[in-house]
C-alpha cells in the first residue's frame, strides 16, 4: 500500500483531470440512486393522493426525474472518456519515469539477475500498473465519497436504517473482498507460476523438439505440458470458486440490507413516525446504494496485484547505482586538450576490482598502457576479466583501487595531459569510447534505425552524407554483399525475431554500429566471433583501415584477431 | 469476423450441456428475482396504502428471506458452472494446438517464433474464458429473461409493457451497429498495445547499448512519442466504443423516467393500482440490467474474437490432426516421439554405421544448397564437413536425422534406405549435438538424463564426468541438482555444450552427428569438449560440421566450394 502511495506522486501533474474525473463519476452515481428513489417516492405520493382524491403538483418531480435521467447517461459517458484519457497519460508518465530512474542503474544492477526473464517481468509489471488509476483509485474514492453522502442522508430518517445499510455496504465492499483476496493469494500465485511454466515448456517444445525427438524424450515432454495445463486449470478453478463466493457475498449483503431496512421502515410507518410515501423511496434508496461498491471487489483484488508489481519495481529502482556520479571535470587545460583530441591513450595503474565484497577478485594491481593511436590486443582464458575491463572503461562499474586515466598526446610534441576517468560523469566518460560489447543488442527495427543509434546527438555526426556514412560503416563490417542481396537494403527489419539475417551477420551489424560512432578510443570484444577465416581476415583489414590513427583495444581468444594489434597483453588469473 | 464467431461457436460444442446448465441456473435466478420484487412491492403496497404493520406482514418477510437465500446460492452456482463450461473448451483447444505443433515436425517448428506462439497457446486461449463463461450464457439469458419479465408486466399493465418493449428494441440494434465498428478498431488497438509494450521491452534490453552511444535522450523521446501515439489511437477507439454504453444508459434512464411518470399520472387519476405500478418501477431497472450486462460482456467477446483470430492463424500454420492433411514424414517423427526408451544393453559393441549419399538434392526457397551431392562414409570412419556459414552443413545433418526430406537422390544408413528405417530404430542409432543445444527446465541431471530414459543417477554422474560437466557442476552449491533452463541458473555456452554432450554419453549410437561443437567456446572449454568427443567417437562413425579445419578426422568434405 505504501508503495502504491509512492506511485501516487506520478499523478500530481494530472491532478486537475483527476479531480474532474472523480467529480463526474460521483455525480453519475448519485443521480442514478436519486432517479430511482425519486421515481418511487413520486408514484407512492401520487397513489396516496389518488386514493384520497387529493390534488398533487407533479410537474416539479416529473421534471426532476427527467433531469436526473439525462445527467446520469451523459455524466457516465463523459466520465469514462475523461478517465481513460487520464489513464493513458499516466501510462506514459509511468514508462518515462521508470526509464529515467533505471538509466543510472543499468546495466550493472540488472546484470545481477542475469536473465532476460527480469526484463520481461519489468515489462509485465509496468503493464499491470496501467489501470492503477481507473480500476483502483477512482472506484475507491467514489465509493468513499458516495458512502459519506448516502449514510448521513439515511440517518436523518432513522439511525438504524443508516447502520444496517452501512454495515452491509462495508461487508460487501470491503470485508468480504479483502478476505477473499487473502484466500486467493496462494492459488493466484500458483496460477501465475504455472502459466509461466506452461509458456516456458511450449517455448522449449518449439525450440528443442528436434532434440527431444532424436533423444526419444518427446512423449514425456508432451505429458509435461498436459500436466501443466491441468494444474493451471485447477488453480483457476479455485480462484473462480472464491470469485463465486464474492458474488454470493455481495448478493447476501444487499439482500439483508433491503430486508432489514424494509423491516425498520414498515415499523416506522406503522408507528406513524414516517410519511408512508417515504417508505417506497427509502427502500429503493437502500437497494440502489449498492451500486457504489460494485467495482470495489475487483479493485481490491487488483490492488493486491498492483502492490506486488510496485514492490518488485521499487526493489529494482531502490538499488544504489554501481557508479559514482563523477566530480564534474574541472575546466583545466588538460581537460580541454583531452576533449579536442581525435585519439586518446589510456593509462591504467594498480587497478583492483571485484563485483561485490565476497565475490572473487577480477583484477589485482593491473597495469596497462595504451598509447594514443595505438592498437592493443588483450588475450587470456575466459573468465579472466577481459570483458569486465570494458565495463570499467565504459563506467558501467566502478573499480575499487588504482586509477584509469585518459591520456592526450604522446609526449613527442610537448608534455602529455592526463584526466582521471572517475572525475567524469558516466555519460561524459562514455563519450570518449565506442564499443562492440560482448552481448550485443539490436532493436527489432530496420537496419537503418539500429545504425542511427550511433548517429544520435553525442553519438556521432548526423546531417548530410549520412546515408553514405551508414553504407561505408557497413562496408567496413563486411556487410556490403548482404546489403546488396537484401531487397529492402538498409530498411530490412532485424532484431530478435528478424530471420532474414544470420547470426554472424547480426554480429557484424553491431560492429558496423560501433564503427559508425566517432570516438577517440574503440573497444572491440571478439570482433570476428563466428566468422570463417577468409571473412575474418577481410574484416580485420577493414577495421585497421577505418580506425587508422584511432586507439583500439581488441579482446579475443583467437590469435588471428591480434594480427592488426601492435602489442598483445595477456591477462592471467 | 463472422468466421471467427462461427469458429468460436464450433469450439464450444463439447461444452453445450454445461452451457445449458449455466443458462438454466441464470434463468431460474431471474425468475426468483421477479418473485422477490413482487414480494417487496406487495410489502410496500400493504404498508403504505393499507397501513399494515410488521405482525400482518411477517409471512411475507419470511418468504422474502427464503427467496433471497436461494438467489445467493444461485449467484455462486452460475459462476462455477460458467467456469467449467469455459475450461472444457480451453483445455480441448490447448490439446489440439499442441498436437498441431507436434504434427508440424521439429524442423518447421524451429522456424516459428517461440515466444509469440507460446503466448497464443497460453494467453490467447485464456482470453476465450470471458466468452464461454460470460458472454455465451449471458447472451442466452439476455434473450430469455426480458421476455419472462415482459410476460409478467403485460397482464399487469400493458402501457408500461409497451414502453419497456419499445425501448428495448433500440438496444440490440444500436449495439450491433456500434459493435462492428468498435471491433475493427479494437483489433488495431491490440496490435498497437502489443507494439508499445514490446517497444518498451526493447528499450530496457538496449539500455547498455544506448548508454554506449549516449542516446538516452533519443530513447526517452521515442518512448514519449509512441505513448502519445498510443493514447490518441486508443481514445479514438473509445469515443466510439463508449457511445454504445452511452446509448444503453440513456435508453434505460429515459425508459424508467417514462414508466414512472405515466404510472404516477394514472395512479393520481385512480385508473391503476399501486401494487402493479410499484412492481413495474422496481423491476424496470433489472429488466435493463440484463440487457446491459450483455453490453458489459461485449468486451470479452471482442477480446475473444481477436484471440480467436490469432489462434486460427496458428492453426492454419500447424493444423491439428482433425483438420489437417497428411503431415508427411517429419510429422511422423514428432508423433511417434522417437525411440521408446533405450531397449537392451546401454552400450553395443559394434563398429559404427555406414552412411551413403547418392545424388542428394536440397534447397530452401530461393537458396539452392545441393543439387547432386554424393559421398560415402564407411563403418567407424570420421568425416569433417567443412565450409563457411550458410553452406548447408546443418541442413545435411537434418537430412540424415530425417528432420528434412531430400528433394532428389537418396540417403542410406547401414546399407538401408533412410525412408524405410523405422524412426525409433533410426534415432536409437544416431546421436546428435545441435549447433546450439537447448536446455530444458529442470536440473542439470534431468537434462543429462534426457539422453536415455531410465538412466540411473550413477550412469548420469559417469556421463557428467566424461563430458566434463562435473568440472563446473561440482563448484555449484547444488551440484548436478542445480536448476537450469527457463527461470533457472544460466550456464555459459561452453557449459551448455558439455551438458548436451553428456546426454550423448548415455546413448550407444552407431553414428555421431556433431554440429560445430566448439564454435562458440574459448580455448579452455574447446580443449575439454574436443577431448570428450574423441572418447565418444571411439569405434563409431562420426560426421562433424565445422567452419574451420578439423584435425584428427579421417576425411573431410568441403561444402559450398563447388558453387
Amino acid at each position: 500500500m505504501r508503495r502504491l502511495l509512492r506511485l501516487a506522486a506520478l499523478l500530481a501533474p494530472h491532478k486537475g483531470r483527476i479531480a474532474l474525473g472523480m467529480a463526474l463519476a460521483l455525480a453519475t452515481l448519485l443521480s442514478n440512486i436519486g432517479l430511482l428513489a425519486l421515481s418511487s417516492w413520486f408514484i407512492a405520493s401520487m397513489a396516496i393522493a389518488g386514493s384520497l382524491n387529493l390534488a398533487m403538483g407533479y410537474t416539479l418531480p416529473a421534471a426532476g426525474i427527467r433531469a436526473l435521467a439525462i445527467i446520469r447517461a451523459a455524466g457516465r459517458y463523459a466520465e469514462r472518456l475523461l478517465n481513460h484519457d487520464t489513464t493513458f497519460r499516466i501510462l506514459a508518465s509511468l514508462r518515462l519515469w521508470f526509464y529515467r530512474r533505471i538509466g543510472p542503474l543499468a546495466p550493472a544492477r540488472l546484470e545481477e539477475y542475469r536473465s532476460g526473464d527480469l526484463l520481461a517481468r519489468i515489462r509485465a509489471d509496468i503493464d499491470g500498473l496501467d489501470d492503477y488509476y481507473v480500476r483502483g483509485l477512482v472506484p475507491a474514492a467514489v465509493a468513499l465519497l458516495s458512502a459519506s453522502a448516502i449514510l448521513p442522508f439515511l440517518a436523518r430518517f432513522d439511525g438504524r436504517l443508516a447502520l444496517i445499510d452501512g454495515l452491509a455496504l462495508a461487508a460487501a465492499g470491503l470485508v468480504v473482498p479483502a478476505l477473499l483476496a487473502l484466500l486467493a493469494a496462494a492459488p493466484g500465485r500458483a496460477k501465475v507460476r504455472t502459466s509461466a511454466e506452461l509458456r516456458a515448456s511450449i517455448v522449449e517444445e518449439i525450440e528443442g523438439l528436434s532434440e527431444l525427438v532424436v533423444l526419444g524424450a518427446a512423449l514425456p515432454h508432451a505429458a509435461l505440458m498436459e500436466e501443466l495445463d491441468a494444474r493451471l486449470c485447477e488453480s483457476q478453478r479455485r480462484l473462480n470458486s472464491l470469485g463465486g463466493l464474492g458474488e454470493a457475498g455481495l448478493s447476501a449483503a444487499s439482500s439483508l440490507a433491503v430486508w432489514g431496512g424494509s423491516l425498520v421502515l414498515v415499523s416506522l410507518v406503522a408507528a406513524g413516525a414516517l410519511p408512508p410515501a417515504d417508505l417506497a423511496a427509502l427502500s429503493v434508496f437502500v437497494l440502489a446504494s449498492f451500486e457504489c461498491i460494485l467495482p470495489l471487489p475487483a479493485a481490491i483484488q487488483k490492488a493486491g496485484e498492483m502492490a506486488e508489481a510496485a514492490r518488485r519495481l521499487f526493489e529494482i529502482l531502490d538499488a544504489e547505482p554501481a557508479v559514482s556520479a563523477g566530480s564534474a571535470a574541472k575546466a583545466s587545460d588538460s581537460a580541454a586538450e583531452i576533449r579536442s583530441a581525435s585519439a586518446l591513450g589510456l593509462s591504467i595503474r594498480g587497478l583492483g576490482f571485484r563485483y561485490a565484497p565476497g565475490l572473487p577478485t577480477i583484477f589485482e594491481a593491473l597495469d596497462l598502457e595504451l598509447p594514443a593511436g595505438g592498437r592493443l590486443g588483450l588475450a587470456g582464458p575466459s573468465g579472466v576479466g577481459k570483458s569486465s575491463l570494458f565495463s570499467l572503461l565504459l563506467r558501467f562499474w566502478d573499480y575499487q583501487e588504482g586509477s584509469i586515466e585518459l591520456v592526450a598526446g604522446n609526449g613527442t610534441q610537448g608534455p602529455a595531459s592526463y584526466l582521471d576517468l572517475r572525475s567524469l560523469g558516466p555519460d561524459r566518460a562514455r563519450s570518449f569510447f565506442s564499443a562492440l560489447p560482448q552481448a550485443p543488442f539490436l532493436y527489432h527495427a530496420s537496419i537503418r534505425e539500429n545504425l542511427l543509434l550511433a548517429a544520435a546527438p553525442g553519438g556521432g555526426p548526423g546531417g548530410p552524407g549520412l546515408e553514405e556514412r551508414l553504407l561505408a560503416a557497413c562496408e567496413a563490417a563486411q556487410l556490403g554483399d548482404l546489403l546488396a542481396k537484401l531487397p529492402l537494403g538498409l530498411d530490412t527489419i532485424v532484431g530478435e525475431t528478424g530471420r532474414a539475417v544470420s547470426g554472424g551477420e547480426l554480429q557484424r551489424l553491431v560492429l558496423a554500429r560501433a564503427l559508425l560512432k566517432e570516438a577517440p578510443i574503440y573497444l572491440l570484444d571478439e570482433p570476428t566471433e563466428g566468422l570463417d577465416d577468409a571473412t575474418a581476415e577481410a574484416l580485420l583489414d577493414a577495421i585497421a583501415r577505418r580506425l587508422a590513427g584511432r586507439s583500439v583495444i581488441i579482446i579475443s581468444h583467437r590469435e588471428r584477431d591480434f594480427r592488426i594489434a601492435e602489442r598483445v597483453q595477456r591477462l592471467d588469473r | 469476423m463472422a468466421g471467427d464467431s462461427r469458429w468460436l461457436a464450433g469450439r464450444g460444442r463439447p461444452a453445450r450441456p454445461l452451457l445449458i446448465l449455466t443458462v438454466a441456473l441464470g434463468e431460474l435466478s431471474g425468475i426468483l428475482l421477479i418473485v422477490q420484487t413482487a414480494l417487496l412491492a406487495s410489502i410496500g403496497n400493504r404498508a403504505i396504502l393499507q397501513g399494515e404493520g410488521l405482525r400482518e406482514l411477517a409471512p411475507r418477510f419470511a418468504e422474502l428471506l427464503a427467496v433471497m437465500a436461494l438467489r445467493v446460492l444461485l449467484a455462486w452456482a452460475v459462476k462455477r458452472s460458467g467456469f467449467e463450461c469455459a475450461s472444457v473448451v480451453k483445455r480441448a483447444l490447448r490439446r489440439d494446438l499442441i498436437g498441431g505443433l507436434r504434427r508440424l515436425g521439429p524442423l518447421a517448428l524451429s522456424r516459428m517464433r517461440a515466444g509469440e506462439t507460446s503466448q497464443v497457446l497460453v494467453d490467447s486461449v485464456e482470453a476465450l474464458e470471458g466468452y464461454y463463461a460470460g458472454y455465451l450464457p449471458q447472451r442466452a439469458i439476455a434473450s430469455l429473461l426480458p421476455f419472462t419479465i415482459l410476460a409478467v408486466v403485460f397482464p399487469l399493465d400493458w402501457i408500461s409493457g409497451l414502453a419497456l418493449s419499445l425501448t428495448a428494441v433500440f438496444l440490440p440494434l444500436s449495439m450491433i451497429v456500434i459493435g462492428e465498428e468498435a471491433h475493427a478498431r479494437n483489433q488495431a488497438l491490440w496490435a498497437s498495445l502489443a507494439r508499445i509494450s514490446g517497444r518498451f521491452l526493447d528499450a530496457l534490453r538496449g539500455l547498455a547499448t544506448v548508454k554506449i552511444f549516449g542516446a538516452q535522450r533519443r530513447e526517452l523521446e521515442e518512448i514519449e512519442r509512441s505513448s502519445e501515439e498510443y493514447r490518441l489511437a486508443t481514445m479514438s477507439v473509445l469515443r466510439i466504443a463508449f457511445v454504445s454504453s452511452f446509448m444503453l444508459e440513456l435508453i434505460t434512464a429515459v425508459s424508467i423516467a417514462i414508466v414512472a411518470v405515466l404510472t404516477g399520472l394514472r395512479l393520481l387519476s385512480g385508473t391503476m393500482g399501486f401494487f402493479p405500478g410499484y412492481f413495474i418501477l422496481l423491476i424496470a431497472p433489472e429488466y435493463f440490467l440484463v440487457l446491459r450486462s450483455l453490453g458489459a460482456q461485449y468486451h470479452s467477446r471482442m477480446g475473444a474474437m481477436s484471440a480467436a483470430e490469432q489462434i486460427r492463424e496458428l492453426m492454419m500454420k500447424a493444423p491439428p490432426s482433425a483438420e489437417g492433411g497428411d503431415g508427411g514424414t517429419e510429422a511422423k517423427a514428432g508423433a511417434q516421439g522417437g525411440p521408446t526408451a533405450a531397449r537392451g544393453s546401454p552400450r553395443r559393441e559394434r563398429g559404427g554405421t555406414a552412411v551413403e549419399f547418392r545424388q542428394v538434392a536440397f534447397s530452401y526457397p530461393g537458396r539452392p544448397l545441393f543439387d547432386s551431392l554424393s559421398f560415402s562414409l564407411a563403418e567407424g570412419e570420421s568425416l569433417a564437413l567443412v565450409g563457411p556459414s550458410g553452406c548447408g552443413k546443418s541442413t545435411l545433418l537434418s537430412l540424415i536425422l530425417g528432420l528434412a526430406a531430400c528433394q532428389g537422390g537418396s540417403i542410406s544408413l547401414g546399407g538401408r534406405e533412410l525412408g524405410l528405417i523405422d524412426r525409433s530404430e533410426l534415432y536409437e542409432d544416431l546421436a546428435w549435438l545441435p549447433q546450439r543445444p537447448s536446455l530444458f527446465h529442470g536440473t542439470i541431471a534431468y537434462n543429462i538424463g534426457l539422453g536415455r530414459r531410465g538412466a540411473s543417477s550413477g550412469e548420469i554422474a559417469l556421463a557428467a564426468r566424461a563430458s566434463h560437466v562435473l568440472d563446473f557442476a561440482e563448484l555449484l552449491p547444488s551440484g548436478l541438482d542445480t536448476q537450469v533452463g527457463e527461470g533457472g541458473r544460466s550456464l555459459s555456452a561452453g557449459q551448455i555444450q558439455r551438458v548436451a554432450l553428456a546426454r550423448l554419453f548415455l546413448r550407444s549410437p552407431g553414428l555421431l552427428l556433431l554440429d560445430e561443437p566448439t564454435a562458440h567456446l574459448d580455448g579452455e572449454s574447446e580443449a575439454l569438449v574436443r577431448e570428450s568427443i574423441r572418447a565418444l567417437a571411439e569405434g563409431r562413425s562420426l560426421i562433424l560440421a565445422t567452419h574451420r579445419s578439423a584435425p584428427g578426422l579421417d576425411r573431410s568434405l568441403v561444402l559450398g566450394a563447388a558453387k
